[in-house]
């Protein structure tokens, strides 16, 4: 439906209409764009919060640009969002496989235990997850010691060590060397030669409950026709797959891509609590969201946390596009 | 910081039965190198169920704790530090030191300093960094660390916890141990039991607003009784204000230590600072970077060289600027507090806002008087190009 210009006098007769939608539209403005056109506003000041305020023109953007420590932190971030793209593939396989189950209870059932975790508040995943990453009586290190798993690690590192003696590429064979030591337990939160490698573990298998719902809302369009003439066709598992499960959820991915990117920009509530406001000993995982904090609140900056904020938001806005651009959904 | 008794003593027994130390202890040793060594003794002890015992229980929160009793082992460096003498290092002085090379963080005394923290987070359990101050305690309170560092504050929750535990035992209160002058490595940093705050009380006010001030007034008398502060400091386990209030048994080792050394420099002049300082010294406490290298003490004073400076000029000159943006305010006070002076019509109101008056005039003065200095200083330092 295309919408149509509105008259005055058609206006004035719904009069009553638009007034029922004014608070609505007051509250968006106010709690919304006031403090975004606010904070914008202000990223050109010098500006503590409170009674200090002189406007310094783009001064705030040329320090920021002029700081290393801003550009770790996207470097870092750019990291992580890789990591969290890379770790959107269980969620879709996860999808693809309910949809595949025949019995429709089984599916019923599956769907079930998807929907559950998203009760679990996510302070409490987080606390969860500091509890698994504990390195005396931690689960994780546990099933590491218990399965085995410690002993093919600690071997990995051995093998990396030697490698790096000859061919270190980037510096990553000696940190795989130094990684897991024999008789050591690996302290995942509290190690800065860590901290990385426990923010990507976080939250595996990261069959994340949303996402599989998105997919599968999708994936439950497909008629059953089109999978019988795709077996009629001698289409494999795989075939059915690349050809017509992922051309359809694509839209999906393409939306759940933009708030993993979004997210791995902005979001800083887990990584505050799981290695505090430096981003770990070293800043290890400083990331854009978590520097913006420091400067606003430890350094009373809030002119130029405002202009961090506009520039993430610019950054945001260009890999959005930049997503829209690389993926393109099947019509 | 509390102990287990029971805990310590039946390690102890062991160790003294495998002729590794002299003596069983029923309380921790005073001497820091002593109790170092009984720590790395039982960090190789496992208990009934094959786990190592984790000696001193630990996350950030207890190692700032007993960063509070090593922390005055720098006092050295107010010698350099201190310009106005008033036997306090402040950062902006720290930062004046720093910036005129009176103090270096490659000085062998300062290295020495930041070793010792080193040593004490060794001693703490693997991955100390990303504990909480909850999981110490429950390592604690199940048997697997005999010591714990934390205030007087905590006391009662420990004591309550202990005793209601799956094996309850009762907690041992004692000093932190000292690094003794006569430490053939540390001796020269020991000047003695550190300086404590005696600021342990908590204020009380009665409002413009209180309808009965009088009842009020004789509530907080009651509080600030001998008998009423002995009954406070009995329920919460807090040191006394009141002199005459006789501590409970628990507090003892907690006694504020008015008249030791206390911390030679403050390396937090804002946030950049700050985060620099955070940032670094947890390297060195665990000994490794990022990518798993081992980071020894000279590889902290290079890091700290290069990176603190450049941050303290940054807090330093925001400082600068936020004391000068708050000028105006300043005088919009002192002006407002002049003219209700002048309009004053009862001679009570009057001197009240006399005083007032005074006051934010001085307090002008003052902030003109400290921007003068700062940038006095600023401007020196950049003409003998001391700024990075």
């Amino acid at each position: 439906v295309k919408g149509q210009p509105v008259s005055l006098r058609a206006a004035r007769y719904h009069l009553q209409i638009y007034l029922f939608i004014l608070p609505c539209i007051l509250f968006i403005g106010l709690f919304m764009y006031y403090p975004v056109i606010n904070g914008v506003y202000h990223s050109f000041f010098t500006w503590n919060g409170g009674d200090v305020e002189r406007p310094v023109g783009m001064e705030n953007y040329k320090r920021l640009a002029a700081d290393p420590d801003f550009w770790r932190a996207f470097g870092n971030a750019a990291i992580l969002g890789i990591a969290n793209i890379l770790k959107m593939i269980p969620a879709i396989i996860a999808a693809v496989c309910v949809h595949r189950v025949k019995s429709e209870r089984m599916r019923f059932f599956y769907r079930v235990g998807f929907v559950v975790p998203m009760i679990v508040s996510s302070m409490v995943l987080v606390l969860l997850w500091k509890a698994f990453y504990e390195p005396t009586n931690g689960v994780l290190n546990s099933i590491l010691r218990g399965t085995g798993g410690m002993s093919v690690l600690e071997s990995i590192s051995s093998a990396a060590r030697g490698i790096s003696e000859y061919f270190d590429f980037l510096g990553f064979f000696s940190w795989l060397g130094n990684l897991f030591i024999e008789g050591q337990n690996p302290t995942w939160l509290g190690s800065p030669k860590f901290a990385f490698v426990a923010l990507i573990l976080w939250g595996f298998p990261w069959v994340g409950s949303f996402s599989v719902l998105v997919y599968l809302a999708c994936l439950d369009s497909i008629g059953k026709e089109i999978y019988e003439a795709a077996e009629v066709d001698g289409a494999s598992w795989f075939d059915k797959f690349r050809h017509i499960e992922l051309p359809l959820i694509l839209r999906q991915v393409r939306v759940m891509a933009i708030l993993v990117v979004m997210g791995s920009i902005n979001d800083v509530g887990h990584i505050m609590l799981l290695f505090g406001i430096n981003g770990g000993a070293g800043g290890v995982v400083q990331v854009p969201a978590l520097f913006m904090l420091r400067e606003a609140f430890q350094s009373q900056r809030m002119g130029m946390a405002c202009g961090i904020g506009v520039v993430l938001f610019l950054m945001i806005l260009i890999v959005t596009k930049l997503n829209e651009w690389l993926i393109k959904p099947a019509d | 910081m509390y102990f287990n008794p029971e805990l310590l003593k039946e390690l102890t027994r062991k160790l003294a039965a495998e002729g590794k130390i002299e003596r069983e202890f029923n309380a921790p040793p005073q001497d820091l190198r002593e109790f170092f060594k009984l720590c790395d003794l039982m960090a190789q002890m496992k208990d009934e169920r094959g786990r190592v015992y984790l000696p001193i229980a630990g996350g950030t929160y207890q190692f700032q704790i007993m960063n509070n009793s090593i922390g005055a082992m720098n006092a050295f460096a107010q010698e350099s530090l201190d310009e106005n003498m008033d036997c306090w290092a402040s950062n902006d002085e720290t930062f004046v030191g720093v910036l005129k090379g009176r103090m270096k963080f490659d000085d062998k005394r300062v290295q020495k300093f930041m070793q010792l923290y080193r040593e004490v987070a060794k001693r703490l359990p693997p991955g100390w960094n990303g504990l909480s101050r909850d999981d110490a305690v429950m390592q604690f309170l199940q048997w697997r660390s005999v010591f714990i560092a934390t205030g007087s504050w905590d006391g009662m929750t420990l004591k309550k916890q202990a005793e209601e535990s799956v094996r309850p035992f009762k907690v041992g209160v004692s000093h932190f141990p000292l690094m003794q002058p006569n430490d053939p490595e540390y001796g020269e940093l020991a000047w003695g039991r550190p300086y404590e705050n005696p600021g342990v009380g908590f204020p009380f006010a009665i409002t413009k607003q209180c309808k009965y001030p009088d009842v009020a007034l004789d509530f907080l008398r009651f509080l600030s009784s001998v008998k009423g502060n002995e009954e406070l400091n009995r329920i919460i386990l807090w040191i006394p204000v009141n002199k005459a209030a006789q501590k409970a048994e628990e507090l003892k080792a907690f006694e504020p230590n008015y008249s030791g050394p206390h911390g030679g420099w403050s390396l937090n002049m804002g946030g950049k600072s700050q985060t620099v300082n955070e940032q670094i010294n947890p390297l060195l406490y665990l000994g490794e970077d990022s990518k798993g290298k081992p980071v020894n003490v000279d590889d902290w004073s290079r890091l700290m060289s290069e990176q603190w400076l450049k941050a303290a000029v940054i807090d330093y000159e925001q400082r600068d600027e936020t004391m000068r943006d708050q000028l105006p305010a300043k005088e919009s006070v002192s002006g407002l507090m002049r003219a209700k002076m002048m309009n004053a019509t009862e001679d009570q109101w009057r001197q009240y806002y006399r005083r007032r008056y005074i006051g934010s005039m001085g307090d002008l003065l003052n902030a003109t008087r400290e921007i003068a200095r700062r940038q006095r200083q600023l401007i020196e330092a950049r003409e003998k190009g001391e700024l990075p």
